[in-house]
């Protein structure tokens, strides 16, 4: 059993769930969490984790939790990975640890190592101006033999290092790649648009071991969500489950949890997007503790700790095979310009699927463009038994404007 | 116990279920969870049954702290006066605010308990709530005006409902009390609020003729509603009844009546509609308009000196919609102004304006255009009229943060009435004002919104008519000076209000750095400018206009806030400033420990007052006349040291002080 986790980054429904397991813990985070810390007795270290240099690095942040008697750093948040990495590699004296962690945090890297392992990838490329967006279009639409008046393959760009869906921009033509890309964009990677349905999937490894993994299925990415998926994608488990062994292995993942995004061909073949190793968003852990019974942050907790045993393991989660009840979220953004209200529709809020929500009444301003799916004003939770009806509810409310 | 509420399950479900998880979490999780309790109090607000459902679980919330790092958290710290402000705003802070009213209500009705605040001191609190707040309990004609949603409206109603359900009412009658007799003795030009409260005292409460304080909300119900005898011992009769008992009077009923009506609107400031009839009966009879108007031998020799034209005022001007003026137009009299010239034309241009379609249909938005039949605009602002030039001290900004411009309308009206009527006219037929700033000509029409970004209608009409141009007259010269090195008024107020300001000006508040300069000095100069004992003992010519910090019931800095220091002087072995506070209140509270009385402390009608060093100790820039500046360094350190001291202490903590 390690001394104390340090959880970096801050997240009260992660502190809640650490302080259920009754074991030491330290939160590390943006000072400006500190008076809330100080206030509630949350053990807490200040700290910046975008600012990087000689004086403030992990040797330093270490230093700093030896206080804590810390031996063990869970990341919660995409920009806390190579710092818990560099931590991990000093508790652990394995400095492998740290390059690992850079695997998750820099997208091209990320696709070359799945490559490498025989993961099906789509073509990609790292780029440093607008003119290689170009040529790899080029590329692109001479090995899809393009013909003169056909359209242009789609490409995605992103950030080498954002989470989820942050910078993302989907480029449909030549004019596209002029209107939509910027000089700040660079460096960064673009790929062709892999076709399929889109999921994702959370795996908790131990010693290298696939212990517990669900499959989410998303009907909207970055809107809609449940856990776990219908039985189109159920009954493809199998293959699945063998795909995430083989990006484990091939990753070298130990220990923590892995949130990667797979697409799903018509004939079944499965190609693989991109991998996370933090909290997901959409609610995802939420969605999962709910549907099987279990608290998935502790069981993200448990799994980081090298000293949890397999027998603890095995006792604490259910079987990943058997849940008849669906969770699915709905996450709402306001439509651009001037809201005034909130108007949520009663035949939802009489529909038995219809869970709890988190909406309110604004105060009148105006909503800013997004970035990526930016925040959101608030979620709406769905139970029920039938997956079929979940899909359609997620979809259909995805086009009413709660806001008006 | 259950409590039934008509609300679809799911959202009861929602409120359990994070209650419960609250219950069970750390304290901590209280943010994590907030939002799907409050989305679900939220729905259960807007729900019948919905406020009774959360009445009975106020003691779970605040178990779990619902209101813990809010603005809610300490009950103790809570203030009455904000309640309702906060209810309309909609929003979380409604939904708050509805919460700590309810628990304040379970911990008066000893349902649950809070060791920072006592039954008695939530009771107390609840009834001021509910004095404070007569609208929501007793909605009246100007619900169209009110400017906040059915919605909103029904649940704050809702609330009030359940609070005087389980608060006594009666409790609450020295409230009132004290509200109607503070109020009047301001002396307002707009009453609605006054005669709302007399009017639920009439409707809804037991009055017991042996307890003094129901004695004397009886007299002032009386005054209102029964201000002689007749209509004592006649309650049920109607105006027009009153009229052919009047036709039919002889002279000595007709002084009777004259005489106690005058009597009562003497003694309260209040009029009634019977005083309009009656005005009209006796029109052509000085001596009796003398006595209905209770007039001093200086306002009697006025009368007499115009009668032609006060009857015609009377017969053109007053109604039963419009009784309000016929106090302002006694006190008119008394101050002789229909002898001053411009204020004789001004006042018969007014009777035949031609008003201007935008400026009509302003006035005709204000609640007393609401409660005629057939407002008629001219009317209607003559009459006001006749109120403000008789009641310079009882105009109010209203819900607007014009003070500046309510301030600039007294002020006028006292020392150039005649300067106020031709602006008047001019704003009322042009729909412009013209204003100059450092050889710039400002109009009106030209400019962008003031300060008020929408418009309180409830005010007296010349307010209506003038406050919008003034405002954004004053916003433009102020953004004139933005980016001056020194505070804008120092030049904006001459500019405004007239050659009545004097040119000296000092300011505290360093504007370039936000930080607070050389105060000593400038606490020096107040006193050495200001008070009699060190300024050579002169009188203030003319009002001053100062800005003062205004802090919270913790002292804390709000913002900043403008009165007119109208004269200082000693009551009761105590220097104080008498001032006009233009938000309608004047007791409105300056922080802790400073609370500006409206009467008790020398005060005359419509003036509030401070101590001296209080008064001191919350301004941050005035106007004096350099000839009367003294030697500043005169007067004794402690005096200035005790003003320093409460300003650190207060105001002063939220900024950084330079020497």
């Amino acid at each position: 059993m390690s001394n104390c986790i340090a959880l970096l980054g801050w997240s009260l429904p992660a502190i809640e769930s650490v302080e259920k397991l009754d074991k030491p813990y330290v939160v590390v985070s943006f000072p400006d969490f500190e008076n809330y810390a100080n206030e509630h007795d949350i053990p807490f270290v200040s700290w910046d984790f975008n600012h990087w240099d000689e004086s403030q690095n992990s040797l330093q942040l270490a230093e700093k939790l030896k206080a804590f008697n810390a031996d063990l750093a869970v990341p919660l948040f995409e920009e806390t990975v190579e710092w818990a990495g560099a931590l991990n590699s000093l508790f652990r004296n394995d400095p492998r640890l740290l390059n690992r962690a850079y695997l998750f945090r820099n997208k091209a890297m990320m696709k070359r190592k799945a490559l490498l392992a025989g993961l099906r990838v789509g073509l990609f490329d790292e780029v440093y101006n607008t003119n290689q967006v170009h040529q790899f279009m080029d590329r692109l639409n001479e090995a899809n033999l393009q013909l003169e008046g056909e359209e242009d393959s789609w490409v995605h760009l992103k950030p080498f290092s954002s989470a989820g869906t942050v910078g993302h921009k989907l480029l449909r033509s030549r004019e596209d790649i002029q209107d939509k890309v910027i000089d700040k964009d660079f460096p960064c990677m673009v790929e062709s648009h892999l076709p399929g349905q889109e999921f994702s999937c959370e795996a908790f490894i131990h010693n290298g071991e696939i212990k517990f993994m669900n499959i989410t299925e998303y009907v909207r990415l970055g809107y809609s969500n449940y856990v776990p998926a219908g039985p189109e994608l159920q009954e493809k488990r199998p293959k699945i489950k063998e795909a995430m062994q083989k990006l484990v292995d091939a990753f070298g993942i130990e220990y923590g949890m892995i949130h990667p995004e797979w697409f799903l061909t018509e004939n079944d073949e499965l190609s693989f997007g991109e991998v996370a190793c933090r909290i997901p968003g959409g609610h995802i852990l939420e969605l999962v503790s709910k549907s099987y019974g279990f608290d998935a942050i502790q069981a993200l907790v448990l799994c980081s700790d090298p000293d949890t045993t397999s027998e603890e393991l095995d006792e604490f989660f259910p079987d990943d095979t058997q849940t008849d009840i669906y969770h699915g979220s709905l996450m709402v953004y306001p439509k651009r310009g001037h809201i005034t209200k909130l108007e949520f529709p009663e035949e939802l809020e009489e529909d038995p699927y219809f869970e709890e929500h988190t909406l309110y009444p604004p105060s009148p301003h105006k909503v800013n463009d997004r970035e990526g799916y930016g925040n959101h004003y608030g979620t709406v939770f769905f139970r029920g038994e039938d997956p079929g009806r979940m899909k359609e509810l997620l979809r259909h409310y995805r086009e009413v404007d709660f806001y008006v | 116990m259950e409590v039934s509420v008509d609300a679809p399950k799911t959202i009861v479900a929602q409120f359990n279920r994070a209650l419960e998880r609250l219950q069970g979490g750390q304290s901590f999780a209280i943010e994590q969870y907030k939002p799907r309790l409050m989305s679900a109090v939220h729905r259960l607000l807007e729900a019948p049954g919905g406020l009774n459902f959360l009445y009975h679980r106020i003691g779970e919330l605040h178990e779990v702290q619902i209101f813990n790092g809010s603005a809610w958290d300490d009950p103790k710290s809570l203030v009455p006066s904000l309640v309702g402000g906060t209810l309309k705003s909609g929003g979380e802070a409604t939904d708050f605010e509805i919460l700590s009213e309810l628990r304040m209500l379970a911990i008066a009705r000893e349902q649950i308990r809070d060791d920072r605040i006592s039954t008695e001191e939530s009771r107390t609190f609840l009834q001021k709530t509910l004095a404070n707040n007569l609208e929501f309990l007793f909605p009246d004609g100007s619900e169209q005006a009110r400017k906040i949603s059915d919605d909103l409206w029904d649940k704050i109603q809702r609330l009030f409902e359940l609070v005087s359900r389980e608060i006594p009412l009666e409790g609450i009658k020295h409230n009132l009390l004290e509200e109607v007799e503070m109020i009047c003795a301001q002396r307002p030009v707009v009453t609605d609020r006054v005669h709302q409260i007399i009017q639920f005292v009439r409707q809804e409460l037991t009055l017991d003729p042996d307890s003094p304080t129901d004695q004397s909300l009886q007299e002032y119900v009386d005054s209102v509603f029964f201000p002689t005898l007749y209509l004592r011992n006649n309650r049920e009769i109607s105006l027009e009844a009153y009229g052919d008992y009047l036709e039919l009077a002889d002279s000595e009923t007709l002084k009777s009546e004259c005489l106690q009506m005058g009597q009562a609107m003497n003694a309260t400031g209040l009029t009634s509609p019977w005083h309009s009839i009656l005005l009209r009966k006796v029109a052509d009879q000085p001596v009796r308009i003398h006595q209905a108007l209770a007039l001093n031998q200086s306002g009697k020799a006025e009368l007499l000196e115009h009668k032609a034209f006060v009857k015609e005022l009377i017969i053109s001007v007053i109604s039963p919609v419009t009784h309000r003026c016929i106090y302002g137009l006694g006190r008119l009299l008394e101050r002789n102004l229909l002898s001053h010239q411009p204020v004789m034309s001004g006042l018969k241009r007014l009777l035949n304006l031609n008003i201007h379609p935008s400026i009509r249909d302003n006035i005709l938005q204000s609640t007393l255009a609401k409660r005629s039949e057939k407002p008629d605009p001219r009317i209607l602002l003559t009459a006001d009229t006749l109120s403000v030039l008789g009641q310079p001290l009882g105009i109010g900004q209203g819900w607007n943060p014009t003070c500046q411009s309510a301030r600039g309308i007294s002020l006028w009206s006292r020392h150039a009435p005649g300067k106020l009527l031709n602006m008047l006219i001019t704003a009322a037929t042009e729909n412009n004002l013209s204003m100059r700033f450092e050889g710039t000509e400002l109009n009106s029409s030209e400019l962008t919104k003031g300060l008020a970004k929408e418009f309180d209608f409830h005010l007296d009409m010349v307010s209506i008519v003038l406050v919008p141009h003034l405002d954004r007259i004053y916003n433009d010269m102020m953004r004139r000076c933005a980016m001056r090195p020194d505070d804008g008024h120092k030049w904006v107020n001459p500019a405004m209000y007239g050659q009545w300001v004097p040119n000296g000006f000092i300011s505290a508040y360093d504007t370039t750095t936000n930080s607070i300069k050389n105060y000593e000095q400038f606490v020096r100069t107040f006193y050495a400018t200001h008070h009699p004992l060190y300024n050579g003992g002169h009188d203030l010519a003319y009002p001053n206009p100062v800005g003062i910090f205004i802090t919270s019931s913790t002292g804390k800095l709000l913002g900043f806030h403008a009165v007119s220091i109208l004269r200082v002087a000693e009551h009761a072995g105590q220097m104080r400033v008498y001032f006009l506070n233009p938000n309608n209140e004047g007791r409105q509270s300056w922080g802790p420990g400073l609370e500006p009385t409206v009467a008790g402390h020398g005060e005359r009608y419509g003036e509030s007052s401070l101590p001296f060093y209080q008064f001191a100790s919350r301004i941050y820039a005035f106007h004096y006349l350099k000839a009367d500046l003294s030697d500043p360094q005169s007067i004794p350190a402690e005096k200035i040291d005790r003003v320093i001291k409460i300003a650190r202490n207060s105001w002063g903590d939220s900024y950084t002080w330079t020497d």
